[in-house]
């Protein structure tokens, strides 16, 4: 009021800073506060409404266009047509009135056209599923197997090279977001209070729902168990059970099965996937008389069939298989109509490990005659519980066998009425035929043949993923090659590579794998698997470049050499520690050294071996602190040094010789003994021809504080050779006057 | 007109009895500072100011020299001018986004970033690029990389995805000014 008083008195009149007419509608949905001002300005459109409202009104625009259209199009159909230009080929079918179609595009000429002619005939319509389109996408699209995993950075310095850095950066950026879900459920007024909108609304963006006793209610506890908060849920229904709030049986149920589905702990966390097999999982909560489902199962006394059928499958799943059985002969007894998950229960409860075997083969068919009797429909899961039985026989040759007998007839009858085969059904098969080697082969070959060219997706459940594993297993195991490039076949068709997805399970495949191919295959062949594989698909252990390493040394196949030490200084030497990675050096440099064929023309190989000595010698002659030795507590450094010392000298590099020499002099004391008198009989020789006199001194005060067996000839040798001051002779003959064989040096 | 009846350069209104509630209102007669300053950096006497390649460069080379640093392709095509009446982002709305997102990585990235952070939205993913120096050990960069991904979800709420480079402070120096 001031403003518009000071305003005329001064003749100022400005549209902006007025108030709002009455009668102008005011816009109700913006995310930021300072523009629900400005939005009344002459910037934005008088009497706008909200972007949801506007697209609301629309939608129901054309909603109601097209039922007018689909009215229009009726009433013309039964109507008689009378143009001439009709395709009147649909099939007449009873109650049915075909819409009529005009020929009013090109397309609909050049098809009747192509219908006259016979030169085409156009698809039928068919029916598919929603994910149809990202499959076809999924299927022309391959993995690059050069580039790292999608969850990794493909950036040199953010690449993991092996398997330890794989599972420390994923467990990073897991604590990443761990800390990001914290701050989320801590500080939910940061995100409640977000404007900006999200239509519809996504679970996985809000803000987690927090339990708080004195907000309680049957419509929180409702919003807990739809967003499968375990925990919540059950917090908020012991806060109502002590209020003594009454909760209507619907909510109980609801409740019932969501502890009974995981035995009261929290859900799995959305991105399992990416951190599967990189922990070690907890153990499963045993299912007791104590545990929520139970609990809540006498406050619900008398329990309905749901309830039943509910506890059935929680308490089978948790390994309570009495529990289980004795609600089955309940409801059994009472004529009740239990579903294909109950009976499955019932199935799986059946462990001949408690009971004998008879007893529970009995019971299961007890059980399988209940349902045909019921006419309740077996499914996938129905064949997987009952493999899990066959599974658990005693592994006692006769009852493998017997437990043999039983499994083909069932899976022969499933696979009659049209049941599909999950291949947790073959894992078990294998199991069970796991301790006959002769049995195995041809099991594995005959599910292959089976398998071969279909898209095994998607997976059914976690057992699954073990079949690739266990196949490459049994392929090494027979040292069957062809078997595992038929394996391995299975596992590209399609998007098969899921069974893989774990990395545990993808490990173990890879090691299988590249183990029989490396044993069995030329060794080109194994290198080419090895560029394919290492390290973003599998980053392959240090006792794999082990067994590499003996094959190339036998064959002698010099070309591998710079390959294999760079895969191994590129992946930390497989994430060994200071011993194993010690070791592997030394390995691989007696390698270099068994292979004397380096022709002294080869240039380039020679020079790739000195590279590689260098490197070496790098590695351990780096990372000690600040006074300390790099060499120290270091027991292979001495064995790696020398090896270094008869590289340089084969090689002829007297440059780097010096410089290995003089850190062997440098650090003598933290070694655990001197250099073998032979190679420094052959290394002081060197000298003498290189005429190094400061390396040559430092040479004899070395061999003869060290009391070396040839001590006094080297001195002698470099002594005749070398012009000695006479404080350098006075040391030398105190150092050797011990010795009866030194003559000591004139003065 | 009304110019005769305002107070004199630099005084406040005492006169009237509502001086103390009224706003100040003055108008400026000082040079005008509309000079262009965005985008455009000081050369130093001994030329020592690093400039990126996208720094070396000033707004109105975009598209000519250097790229935009946040690009949109969220939207439906063709519906630009009528994205309010669909109900999708509007242009302030995503500015402010853009504006925040950026303010959280320099925040989230201390002394980490060599670059400007570009933001890239595709679909409902929004992207967001940067370079940074290998100052920090890796396994601390994964942890930021969760960190910011899954916060920038929760409030941007759509999935987020931070795509980094590593290079060393000089590499990314265009020239110096």
């Amino acid at each position: 009021m001031a403003w518009q008083l000071w305003s005329r008195s001064h003749g100022l009149v400005s549209v902006a800073r007025l108030p709002a007419p009455v009668t102008t509608a005011r816009r109700t949905v913006t995310d930021i506060q300072y523009y629900k001002e400005v939005d009344q300005s002459h910037l934005h459109l008088v009497e706008a409404q909200s972007t949801q409202r506007k697209f609301l009104l629309k939608l129901r625009q054309r909603a109601a266009w097209e039922e007018q259209r689909e009215k229009r199009l009726i009433d013309q159909a039964s109507r008689p047509w009378e143009s001439e230009d009709v395709l009147t080929d649909q099939p007449s079918v009873a109650g049915y009135t075909p819409l009529p179609v005009r020929e009013t595009t090109v397309y609909d000429r050049l098809l009747a056209t192509a219908r006259e002619s016979g030169d085409c005939v156009p698809q039928k319509y068919k029916e598919r599923e929603s994910s149809t389109l990202l499959r076809l996408l999924a299927s022309n699209i391959g993995r690059d197997k050069t580039a790292p995993h999608y969850r990794f950075h493909d950036d040199p310095y953010l690449i993991p090279y092996n398997a330890v850095q794989q599972r420390d950066f994923m467990l990073s950026k897991e604590g990443g977001r761990q800390a990001a879900r914290f701050v989320r459920d801590n500080h939910p007024e940061l995100f409640n209070d977000n404007l900006i909108e999200h239509e519809p609304q996504i679970k996985a963006f809000m803000p987690k729902a927090i339990f708080q006793e004195n907000q309680a209610s049957v419509e929180s506890l409702k919003v807990f168990i739809a967003g499968y908060n375990v925990t919540e849920a059950w917090q908020t229904y012991e806060a109502l059970d002590a209020a003594g709030q009454k909760i209507d049986n619907e909510t109980l149920q609801a409740l019932l099965e969501l502890v009974s589905y995981y035995n009261g702990d929290p859900a799995t966390v959305e991105n399992y996937n990416e951190i599967a097999g990189l922990f070690y999982t907890e153990e499963i909560t045993p299912w007791d008389g104590k545990c929520k489902a139970e609990l809540l199962a006498q406050k619900m006394e008398p329990l309905s069939l749901e309830s039943k059928m509910a506890l059935m499958a929680g308490s089978a799943k948790f390994g309570n298989n009495a529990r289980c059985w004795s609600l089955y002969l309940e409801c059994a007894t009472a004529q009740e109509p239990l579903n294909v998950t109950a009976y499955n229960a019932a199935i799986l409860s059946n462990d001949p490990k408690t009971l004998t075997v008879n007893t529970a083969w009995a019971n299961v068919e007890l059980v399988l005659k209940e349902m045909r009797a019921r006419k309740v429909a077996p499914d996938s899961s129905t064949l997987d519980c009952l493999f899990q039985v066959l599974n658990k026989f005693p592994k006692n040759p006769a009852m493998r066998q017997r437990a043999s007998d039983l499994a083909f007839p069932l899976l022969a009858e499933f696979k009659q009425i049209g049941v599909p085969v999950w291949l947790s059904v073959y894992v078990k098969l294998i199991y069970i035929h796991r301790s006959r080697e002769d049995q195995r082969g041809d099991l594995v070959k005959m599910i292959l043949d089976e398998l071969q060219g279909k898209d095994l997706t998607p997976k059914p459940n976690a057992e699954s993923e073990w079949f690739f594993c266990l196949c490459m297993e049994g392929a090494k195991l027979m040292e069957d090659v062809a078997l595992a490039y038929k394996i391995h076949d299975i596992l590209m068709f399609g998007t098969n590579e899921i069974y893989l997805s774990d990395a545990k399970r993808s490990a173990h495949y890879y090691a299988n794998f590249l183990d029989l191919v490396l044993k069995k295959e030329p060794l080109a062949v194994t290198m080419e698997f090895l560029s394919k594989f290492v390290p973003h698909v599998y980053p392959a252990k240090l006792d794999f470049y082990k067994e590499l390493v003996g094959r190339v040394r036998r064959e002698g196949a010099l070309q591998y050499i710079p390959k294999i030490w760079t895969d191994l200084t590129i992946s930390s030497f497989c994430g060994a520690n200071r011993m194993l990675k010690n070791e592997a050096i030394d390995w691989f440099l007696g390698l270099i050294l068994d292979i004397d064929t380096i022709l002294d023309e080869d240039k380039g190989a020679s020079e790739g071996v000195v590279t590689i000595a260098k490197e070496a010698f790098s590695e351990i002659s780096t990372g000690g602190r600040r006074g300390v030795s790099p060499v120290s507590g270091n027991a292979m450094a001495l064995p790696i040094l020398e090896k270094i010392l008869q590289i340089a000298l084969r090689e002829k590099n007297s440059e780097f010789l010096l410089q290995v020499l003089e850190f062997s002099f440098e650090w003598s004391r933290s070694l655990p003994r001197p250099i073998s008198p032979e190679l420094f009989a052959t290394i002081t020789d060197e000298l003498i021809e290189l005429r190094e006199d400061d390396l040559l001194y430092k040479s004899v005060i070395y061999c003869s504080e060290a009391t070396m067996v040839n001590a006094v000839e080297i001195s002698q040798k470099i002594c005749s050779v070398l012009e000695l001051k006479p404080q350098e002779k006075i040391a030398i003959n105190q150092l050797l006057s011990h010795d009866s064989m030194w003559v000591p040096l004139e003065l | 007109m009304f110019l005769a009846r305002l107070p004199p350069r630099g005084r406040r209104l005492t006169s009237s009895p509502w001086s103390s509630l009224l706003p100040s209102c003055a108008i400026h007669t000082s040079s005008s500072l509309d000079k262009d300053s965005a985008g455009r950096y000081k050369v130093t006497v001994n030329r020592t100011r690093p400039l990126t390649y996208e720094m070396s460069f000033r707004p109105d080379d975009i598209m000519h020299k250097k790229g935009f640093n946040s690009f949109n392709t969220a939207q439906l095509e063709n519906t630009f001018l009528t994205k309010e009446e669909i109900g999708q982002d509007l242009p302030h709305k995503m500015f402010l986004e853009d504006v925040f997102i950026r303010r959280f990585m320099y925040g989230t990235w201390p002394e980490a970033l060599e670059s400007t952070v570009l933001v890239k939205r595709q679909h409902n993913l929004i992207r967001i690029a940067a370079i940074i120096n290998p100052r920090m050990r890796t396994q601390f960069v994964y942890f930021l990389i969760g960190y910011t991904e899954e916060l920038l979800s929760f409030w941007l709420k759509c999935p987020v995805r931070v795509e980094l480079q590593v290079a060393e402070k000089e590499d990314v120096v265009y020239k110096y000014i």
